[in-house]
């Protein structure tokens, strides 16, 4: 590896390089959020991939799809496809394990991640990934947008980037998921048109979200000690944390106890 | 094996604490099993549950950092047959970088695990050794008479930490 390519990440930390080699990095979609997050990890020198997206490059994925090409989208090239040829134009000795599929269909490749990254449409889907990272201890960062508009007013952006860390806030202690909405959410998304994205508010919070993995990993701030939630405004242009975390306990999330982690244990009674 | 960095630190200021006369002292962690891709194994400590200061015993082989009573043992093992989870013994080599079993960890190791194996067959035994920045285990998987080294000591929090990496 050459020693110039990370010499201006040298501040990351003595041991940042090899921390980041031997990192195993899980991303659920590829789409709009993960497209950035794949190359962006491969910039910073990750090398081991666990990637997982059923879909095809189409046409209206290319107004936010990074490394996404015109005949990707005449040919449906496979996003996961996509993925693979933005990583391995950067990092040629990368192990990239990619499933066009759902990742519940593969699930066991994704128990072995280091930190998973959710770029995922809707709050079941979060649900489901964020209980199958707290199962197998495994750091899960949310990224996600969505576009309101009521009335004659101007649509509004606005989006999140979270840390789910086990053992601390979960995303339902967190407000994000709330049964309600649960329960509404296959009725509704955005009113600016059908899952509204853009590649200016999901490049925010995909490279935020990628900050907070590497800061997580080299601890090079010294200061990431608690849940991650950042509020994006992308009306204001604003990423703030969310007002919630001034108000969280110290208690232990009752959602995922500490002791439900691993395989489902059944005891003869 | 992954456990979160709140067990972690609370193994360590267990660990750390003197005793009367023990030159160490020694714990339990109970661990879960997990199944990952490529038929990799991922073994989870949930709890710890450290051996009271009375259940120290006075060694006569001076070269022993810590003897425990066989009542400690005992109530490991109850817990095991009890919850299904695995038993790791440990303790801590007061020193920086990666530790080493001694030959006295070596030899006693094997003889704790088969008593929990005998009580629970179907989990993940071993031990783990600390030492103030790295850690490595043995472990036993369910069935295995002969024990692997984890290649890997994931500690979940702020910040993650890796130790006993290959």
């Amino acid at each position: 590896m050459s020693v110039d390519r990370y010499s201006r990440q040298s501040f990351l930390g003595k041991h940042a390089e090899a921390l980041i080699r031997t990192c195993v990095v899980g991303a659920v979609g590829l789409g709009g959020g993960g497209s950035h997050i794949t190359q962006q990890m491969a910039h910073i020198g990750f090398l081991h991939y666990i990637l997982y997206d059923s879909d095809v490059v189409e046409e209206p994925n290319l107004n936010r799809h990074v490394g996404a090409t015109k005949a990707d989208a005449t040919d449906n090239t496979p996003k996961i496809e996509v993925a693979r040829r933005m990583i391995l134009g950067l990092q040629l000795e990368a192990s990239i394990e990619a499933y066009q599929s759902r990742w519940q269909d593969h699930p066991y490749s994704l128990r072995g991640c280091d930190v998973i990254f959710g770029c995922v449409d809707g709050l079941a889907e979060r649900r489901e990934l964020e209980a199958c990272a707290r199962r197998y201890l495994i750091p899960y960062i949310d990224i996600g947008i969505d576009v309101h508009q009521v009335g004659t007013e101007p649509p509004v952006m606005a989006g999140q980037v979270i840390l789910s860390m086990p053992g601390g806030p979960c995303l339902t202690c967190l407000g994000l998921l709330t049964e309600d909405e649960l329960s509404k959410e296959t009725a509704r998304y955005g009113s600016a048109g059908p899952r509204p994205q853009v590649v200016w508010a999901n490049g925010v919070l995909a490279s935020t979200a990628v900050g907070v993995a590497v800061d997580l990993l080299t601890d090079w701030t010294r200061g990431l000690r608690q849940s991650v939630y950042l509020c994006y405004y992308g009306n204001q242009a604003i990423l703030q944390p969310h007002i919630r975390l001034e108000y969280l306990g110290t208690e232990v999330c009752p959602h995922y106890p500490p002791g439900q982690v691993g395989d489902p244990l059944f005891k003869a009674l | 094996m992954r456990m979160t960095r709140a067990l972690y630190h609370s193994v360590l200021a267990d660990l750390s604490r003197p005793h009367l006369f023990a030159k160490e002292r020694v714990g339990f962690l109970f661990a879960r099993l997990g199944t990952a891709a490529n038929s990799l194994h991922l073994v989870f400590p949930v709890d710890y549950a450290p051996v009271p200061d009375e259940q120290y015993i006075k060694a006569a082989n001076l070269g022993i950092g810590a003897e425990i009573s066989s009542a400690s043992i005992r109530l490991a093992m109850q817990r095991t047959m009890d919850t299904g989870e695995g038993a790791l013994h440990v303790h801590m080599h007061e020193h920086s970088g990666r530790p080493r079993f001694s030959r006295i960890d070596s030899r006693e190791l094997p003889l704790l695990v088969t008593s929990f194996q005998y009580a629970c067959p179907g989990a993940a035994h071993g031990g783990l050794l600390l030492s103030k920045d790295d850690a490595i285990a043995l472990l036993w998987l369910p069935g295995q008479a002969d024990p692997i080294p984890a290649e890997r000591i994931s500690i979940v929090g702020y910040p993650l930490g890796f130790y006993g990496r290959q």
